[in-house]
């Protein structure tokens, strides 16, 4: 399957005309979906941040967040059940938390530490993904290129 | 007037502190100077990283902030943005616990403040207004918009950011109170968390945090929440110059 096959030719055109570079899965698991990709805009306030969602088996929800600002550090709180280190190659060590048990998980990322020129970040989120679901997504996580 | 010996200019800057003389004078001009030098090398020390001590001797804050288990260095580490000599008061040791080393707000007297003014009422209405709850890691985004709406526009792309700016609007005053009195804020004071740059590459605290008080022990940022108390080691208020009480200093 070809890196980001599952992106249409409008998605394509959209991203082209992104302010700033953005994060995504080069390939889905099996099961797995595209959905729309989300952009807020808010010229007033120079915000925007595109999220890119994903729906999977058994209700599988995830969703990548890209923008250029607007954030603060990703604080889970007092649900947070565990959370752990995940090295990937482009993005660095990602600190991901868990919500609930990790084999079907509520998880949500810090914003990604590597980030080229600090000119946009990224972090992800999802519910009710299988364990093996959710190494995949993070594995095939990768800067977004048309080519 | 009292003589603040903490105002007067930096040495290395060109200022008269290399007088000699055998007066009273000139015995006060040496002291200061030699505060002047601790306060440089406290500072060195602390863009060093990890020396824990800036500022007047803090003891090491490690693990702290919400990642208990992580074993994060929160080292006192230099602000990038901050200038490299500023004049600051002494901190108290013991009062604070983690305000910046470069903050220059008085220590004020919180009990004096009373209520919001009406920037921070107009704050409180825009909250009200719109009551976002953003994704997981917008809080400066959430922050920006409110204080669009009092003609405060804060720019760049994280939280911590904001704090300088803050630091130098006419209409914020920066104040320093202790992590217990966080929750006695009126609404419109807005907090601002240190990023913790000697984390990079270890997950989390890259951004720092920033909230606006609701005046009721809340904070709103991304969402509403309990006002954090101890979030890291470094923190900045600023409340509203029409608060009344704001310019009571301790």
């Amino acid at each position: 399957m070809a890196n980001f096959a599952y992106l249409s030719e409008a998605d394509r055109e959209r991203l082209r005309l992104l302010p700033f570079p953005v994060a995504l899965p080069r390939e889905l698991p099996h099961g797995w979906k595209a959905g729309p990709l989300e952009l807020f805009e808010d010229q007033e306030n120079d915000e925007i941040s595109l999220d890119a969602n994903f729906t999977g088996p058994d209700s599988a929800q995830w969703s990548v967040a890209n923008t250029p600002g607007g954030i603060g550090d990703t604080i889970p709180g007092e649900d947070e059940a565990s959370h752990k280190l995940i090295q990937h190659p482009d993005f660095g060590q990602i600190l991901v938390h868990f919500f609930r048990e990790e084999k079907k998980a509520e998880v949500l990322s810090d914003w990604f530490p590597e980030v080229e020129d600090a000119s946009a970040y990224h972090s992800f989120r999802g519910s009710d993904v299988s364990e093996s679901d959710l190494k995949s997504l993070i594995a095939s996580l990768a800067p977004y290129s048309a080519n | 007037m009292a003589f603040n010996p903490m105002m007067m200019s930096n040495p290395m800057m060109g200022s008269p502190m290399m007088m000699g003389g055998g007066n009273a004078m000139s015995t006060m001009f040496m002291m200061m100077q030699m505060m002047q030098m601790m306060q440089m090398m406290q500072m060195m020390m602390g863009q060093m990283g990890g020396m824990g001590a800036m500022g007047g001797g803090y003891p090491q804050m490690g693990n702290m902030g919400c990642f208990p288990n992580m074993g994060m260095n929160m080292g006192m580490q230099g602000f990038p943005s901050m200038p490299s000599m500023m004049p600051m008061p002494m901190p108290m040791p013991g009062q604070m616990g983690g305000s910046w080393p470069m903050s220059s707000g008085p220590m004020t007297d919180i009990g004096s403040i009373q209520g919001s003014g009406p920037t921070g009422q107009r704050l409180l209405q825009s909250i009200r207004n719109n009551p976002v709850t953003a994704a997981p890691g917008y809080c400066y985004r959430g922050v920006k918009n409110h204080m669009r709406s009092i003609g405060v526009n804060l720019t760049g792309g994280s939280a911590y950011q904001a704090a300088d700016q803050l630091a130098n609007n006419p209409r914020f005053r920066e104040i320093r109170v202790s992590r217990e009195q966080l929750r006695q804020l009126p609404a419109g004071a807005v907090v601002v968390w240190d990023r913790d740059p000697s984390n990079r590459g270890r997950g989390g605290k890259q951004h720092g945090h920033i909230s606006i008080a609701d005046g009721r022990g809340n904070e709103i940022a991304d969402r509403p929440r309990r006002q954090f108390t101890n979030y890291g080691p470094r923190y900045r208020v600023f409340i509203p110059r029409d608060t009344p009480g704001a310019g009571q200093q301790r």
